[in-house]
């Protein structure tokens, strides 16, 4: 079930209605049937795969709480994490797999696997329940006991299928509480969802229109036409996965729920370091956390802690697809993470000093920011080729001839005879950079709040305008043909 | 609860002006008919001869009309062009309208009546004019422009005939595209759409349409043709059904029988018709005589033509059902002067064998086939 679905939009309601009046007992019992019928409504057989994690993970939690030598936990803590990456890695890399090998041993005797369809939010909700079970290990949370609440903690529906991916720690003693309807906290709950909504359809799924046309028949588009989708595609990926946190976020709030912040202001990002801290934070936090600092993190000299950036980001790049051109994506983060380390290491190491210590940073000019926001941008924007292309080749192709008109860019009428062929002036191009400008205006506005934070602090009739607004631009420009969030295939 | 209940009606009125415009602009015709045509039937409405006509889907303006008009034509005319010459001076005393279709087919045939009967203004009087391809079930006979799914909404609701590849409709649908987002903006869209491009209808003088360049659609849904066609001197339209008389002859090719489908149904039609009440009237607009010479002539190729006529009558008979014209010109006393071209007749002939409606028991009945 899409949250831009008609069925949500009953759907959504009626878990809501039910929750706040039905017994407190029986409250999250509501909310776990809710979830796996949210889940079911894609493939009902897949509910099984993570009915199966559920337990595996739950048990295992238990297994190691119990166990009494440190050995025994680590045997518990891995045998789990084997059986869910292996689970995880059958539905989602084993196709790849057998490609990559067959490349490589033409003579194999393999195949592929063509009836298998990919599992909605696989990546997320694996990571998560064996978060939780690293974290019963280090002794950073209680186990659970209760398996209905635990089952609730990874299939909790708002955040199922594309996180964000939830902490134990911040998580399962949410599930604990008990939670009447409250109408500032459902209010605010539903404003995010209408923002997550407007970025999801108003600029995601709108400027997908022109950038699946160009992505899907690179060879045809050239030089500014590349540009322009490349530069939409950052906007899309960043709404399409960003409006669907804020959506889950709003949802949860609605019911009580406190979900982490996801995404805070990616694109006003000063450096490659600063975005990751911006970006899919709660994945972010998750291989630092998981991955990055087990392997030593910064703590083992300078050449192990870039050797560690570039597992931690190409393990990543792997997670959002199991492709060549994923690998590549994270590969050039990870690149882009070390340069910014070696070149610039000390001075942000200082600053982060200054600010640990409460002492006072200087910020730097206005001019200096903007310009600080667009060449990471740029940087950034350049790996989305390869996170978007369809293929390696596609890729070279939209690399080499990014700029290959520069020298026509300012002959009279070149610019709109380059937009008119990829559909800009009818599929509503104008609207998307509208909508965009919007999008980023209010971020600014926002400043170090939420969104609901600051529009809260609005007199009523600044916010009512605001919601007015909202929902004319989404009944104008948004794009209703019930596209799939970018993120639920990882 | 209540408070949110009460803040989220706040809401209403944004959605109200949501659901107006998509209602007032309509941009396909949901409610109101389609743009030009419905821009067109409001002229006709209001009395207006308007030009343009050839560049509008006659079929939506037929539609739009049937929506739009307060109260049901008393006579009804179906056909094709051939007929659509038919205008209000053979209704004395009584409404008409023209719901002739240029190049109708016998999807039009049927559902140039339903559009009307299912907005409740079934006429008193159905005037059918029955060209012979109607009973062709060849393929290529089927007009592009005819409503395929209205005509089996009509032969599957309105006749009973079963199996037909026809869904019913939810009269309610078309209300959801009134809270359809997508409604909206394609309203939005078509109101600050640039229409200058666009050709739209427009009224013409009554004082000046008999001397128009192109087809003027009058305010009772008949025709009159360019000042050229009608005028043009008779050497030239003989010379034009000469030509066409030396081709095949339009959908009357590969007509080896009579379509058993499309007789069951043109009968329940007539079953229908009278059950609840309507007169009917048999109108066999007539070929140019070079034309059907030529029918004659290779009648092995061109039988069916003829065996129409034989089962038009045979009906007529059946369900006492007035019949006037008859493909061929000789047999209602017409000649060459009397035709446009090889297919259309001129509005003056016509009146040789088409009598006043509801007068028809007087001064014609000897052209009665």
């Amino acid at each position: 079930m899409l949250f831009n679905s008609v069925s949500f939009l009953i759907f959504f309601p009626v878990v809501v209605l039910g929750y706040f009046v039905i017994p407190a007992k029986v409250k999250n019992l509501w909310l776990l049937i809710a979830s796996y019928y949210f889940y079911m409504s894609w493939q009902p057989v897949y509910a099984l795969l993570i009915l199966f994690s559920t337990i595996s993970t739950f048990v295992c939690g238990l297994l190691i709480d119990s166990a009494r030598s440190r050995k025994r936990k680590k045997l518990y803590l891995a045998v789990n994490i084997i059986i869910n990456i292996a689970i995880l890695f059958y539905f989602k890399y084993f196709n790849f797999f057998v490609e990559t090998l067959l490349e490589l041993f033409p003579s194999l005797s393999i195949a592929k696997n063509n009836n298998m369809l990919a599992v909605v939010g696989i990546s997320f909700y694996t990571f998560q329940s064996l978060g939780y079970c690293i974290d019963v290990y280090n002794g950073k949370t209680e186990k659970e006991t209760n398996f209905l609440d635990y089952a609730l903690f990874v299939s909790f529906f708002p955040q199922l299928v594309a996180g964000p991916i939830e902490r134990s720690t911040n998580f399962l003693p949410q599930l604990k509480k008990t939670y009447k309807f409250d109408y500032d906290r459902v209010t605010d709950g539903l404003v995010m969802m209408a923002w997550g909504f407007f970025k999801k359809l108003a600029v995601a799924d709108t400027a997908a229109l022109l950038v699946n046309a160009v992505y899907n028949d690179v060879t045809n588009y050239t030089g500014v036409q590349l540009v322009l989708a490349t530069v939409l595609f950052a906007f899309q990926i960043y709404c399409d996965f960003s409006g669907y946190s804020d959506i889950a976020i709003g949802a949860a709030n609605v019911l009580g729920f406190k979900l982490m912040r996801n995404f805070y202001h990616p694109y006003f990002a000063q450096n490659v370091v600063d975005f990751w801290r911006r970006w899919h934070i709660s994945l972010s936090g998750w291989f630092m956390d998981y991955i990055y600092i087990p392997l030593g993190g910064s703590r083992k000299g300078n050449v192990r802690t870039y050797v560690n950036i570039m597992i931690t980001f190409l393990i990543s790049g792997l997670w959002h697809g199991a492709a060549y051109t994923f690998v590549v994506w994270g590969a050039l983060n990870g690149l882009y993470n070390v340069c910014e380390r070696l070149l610039f290491g000390k001075k942000q190491r200082q600053i982060r000093q200054r600010q640990k210590n409460g002492l006072p940073v200087k910020q730097p000019p206005l001019y200096r920011r903007i310009f600080n926001a667009l060449v990471t941008f740029a940087f950034i924007d350049f790996s989305w080729i390869f996170f978007r292309a369809n293929s390696m080749t596609d890729a070279v192709y939209i690399v080499r001839n990014l700029f290959s008109d520069i020298g026509s860019l300012f002959a009279p009428g070149y610019i709109t005879s380059m937009l008119t062929p990829m559909g800009f002036f009818d599929k509503n191009g104008w609207a998307v950079i509208l909508c965009i400008v919007i999008m980023m205006a209010v971020e600014m506005w926002e400043g170090k709040d939420t969104l609901v934070q600051r529009i809260n602090k609005c007199p009523w009739p600044v916010r009512w305008a605001f919601y007015y607004s909202v929902i004319i631009l989404i009944a104008l420009f948004g794009y209703f043909g019930q596209s799939q969030f970018i993120y639920f295939q990882f | 609860m209540l408070k949110l209940i009460v803040k989220l009606a706040m809401f209403i009125p944004l959605l109200a002006v949501m659901m107006y415009v998509s209602y007032r602009v309509d941009p396909s015709g949901l409610f109101w008919g389609a743009g030009f045509e419905r821009q067109a039937s409001e002229y006709m409405l209001a009395g207006e001869y308007i030009s343009g006509y050839e560049r509008l889907d006659g079929r939506a303006l037929n539609e739009a009309y049937a929506k739009n008009v307060e109260s049901r034509p008393q006579i009804l005319i179906n056909g094709s062009s051939r007929s659509m010459l038919i205008d209000s001076s053979f209704a004395e005393g009584k409404t008409l309208y023209n719901a002739g279709n240029v190049g109708a087919d016998v999807y039009d045939f049927f559902t140039s009546y339903y559009i009307f009967s299912r907005e409740g203004k079934e006429p008193e009087i159905f005037v059918m004019g029955i060209d012979p391809w109607i009973f062709n079930d060849g393929s290529e006979n089927i007009d592009k422009r005819s409503d395929k799914e209205l005509y089996f909404q009509f032969i599957g609701e309105e006749l009973g005939f079963e199996n037909q590849q026809y869904e019913k409709d939810n009269p309610y649908e078309k209300y959801l595209a009134l809270i359809d987002p997508s409604y909206f903006q394609g309203s939005v869209a078509y109101y600050f759409k640039d229409k200058s491009a666009e050709v739209s209808p427009q009224p013409v003088p009554k004082d000046e349409i008999y001397n128009q360049s192109e087809i003027i659609k009058c305010p009772d849904g008949s025709i009159i043709y360019d000042v050229y066609f009608r005028t043009r001197d008779q050497q030239v339209a003989d010379w034009d059904a000469l030509t066409a008389a030396n081709m095949p002859l339009m959908r009357l090719v590969d007509f080896e029988q009579l379509s058993a489908d499309y007789t069951r149904q043109f009968e329940k039609f007539i079953e229908y018709l009278q059950n609840k009440g309507i007169s009917i009237i048999f109108y066999l607009p007539p070929y140019h005589p070079y034309i059907i010479e030529a029918a004659l002539a290779d009648y092995d190729t061109y039988h069916s033509l003829f065996d129409v006529e034989l089962y038009l009558k045979d009906m007529a008979d059946k369900y006492d059902i007035p019949i006037y014209g008859s493909y061929n010109p000789y047999a209602v006393n017409l000649t060459n002067t009397d035709f446009m071209d090889g297919l259309h007749l001129r509005q003056d002939s016509i009146r040789k064998i088409l009598p006043v409606i509801g007068e028809e028991s007087n001064n014609l009945e000897e052209n009665n086939i």
